[in-house]
């Protein structure tokens, strides 16, 4: 038995972009990473391995617009919150017939009819306080289900995640 | 007498004179409207040629309503916002087909993903099951 509006694996191979890049910073091919979730739906982090984010996506199967509670999730892993603005977030439906047929004829067995909904984050690279170009970066060393968003360095290759780096500083030095 | 129905459509600048007349012709679609920037590689050229190959199969015009467009801006927001993705800064392109009984269909919005997803996209919706059929229907 499936959730709910979640989103079959035929569905997410339909909806997977294939050579995705990384868009002005580094040209590498960046990587979906999934998060886990109490939602229904699926979630992909698209992030070059220098960890700076392209988009990240959220998927559910149903009719209404899921843009609310994503925006609340994206703002409790963000550091600082107000990463997340309602200008970053873009939903899109996807109706079956874009999506190739056997996506199309799944979508289509469903009464009523349930298209997929999609919330994009994306991030433009910004100006800091101190003038250079910041962009958003993730960190998943935290585990799936908890991931870090935050701003850095464009010109940086990797970022500093500010939590790994109180841990860091929290941890008591070993003595010799 | 057969009796004409009118269909009026409030939302578009210009409403396409569309009469239904009962017993003739079943539903029909009657234009496509694109939703673009010129800027937006997702849109131009990609989805304006896809559109008008598109709109070509059922015969059809198509109306792009460009976002950057003063006389273009207030129509694009409210069909988008009426059918389509909206948000404060929506996703474009957004193409919608408009049929004979005033009724308005979103078909597509870009992938921000990448280009080529959104390139995919149109080449899946010219295969459908579904756009074959209203082509089929479109000849008959």
């Amino acid at each position: 038995m499936t959730r709910a509006g979640s989103v079959s694996a035929a569905l997410r191979s339909a909806l997977r972009p294939k050579t995705p890049r990384c868009y002005r910073h580094c040209q590498e091919p960046v990587r979906a990473h999934s998060v886990s979730t109490p939602f229904p739906g699926y979630w992909s982090v698209y992030a070059c391995p220098g960890g700076v984010v392209s988009v990240t996506s959220y998927v559910e199967r149903s009719r209404k617009d899921p843009t609310l509670k994503v925006r609340r999730f994206l703002s409790r892993r963000s550091v600082p919150p107000s990463l997340v603005t309602r200008h970053d977030l873009r939903t899109a439906t996807r109706h079956g017939p874009e999506l190739g047929v056997m996506a199309e004829r799944i979508l289509a067995r469903d009464r009523p009819t349930r298209p997929l909904k999609v919330v994009y984050w994306r991030v433009y690279p910004f100006q800091g306080r101190d003038g250079s170009e910041q962009r958003l970066f993730v960190c998943f060393r935290h585990g799936r289900a908890r991931p870090v968003f935050y701003a850095d360095s464009g010109a940086a290759r990797r970022g500093t995640c500010p939590v790994c780096a109180a841990e860091t500083l929290s941890k008591p030095r070993r003595q010799r | 007498m057969d009796r004409v129905q009118i269909v009026r459509q409030s939302y578009l600048s210009e409403p396409p004179q569309v009469h239904v007349r009962r017993g003739s012709r079943p539903r029909h679609a009657v234009r496509l409207t694109l939703v673009l920037a010129k800027w937006c590689p997702h849109c131009v050229p990609l989805s304006v040629r896809w559109s008008r190959q598109f709109a070509r199969r059922l015969g059809i015009p198509v109306r792009i309503l460009d976002i950057d467009r003063r006389s273009d801006i207030g129509v694009a927001d409210r069909i988008v916002r009426e059918h389509g993705d909206n948000a404060p800064d929506y996703l474009i392109p957004q193409v919608f087909l408009e049929w004979n009984d005033g009724s308005v269909q979103h078909i597509l919005t870009g992938f921000s993903e990448e280009v080529a997803r959104t390139e995919r996209a149109w080449r899946d919706l010219f295969a459908s099951d579904w756009v074959r059929d209203l082509w089929k229907r479109s000849e008959r």
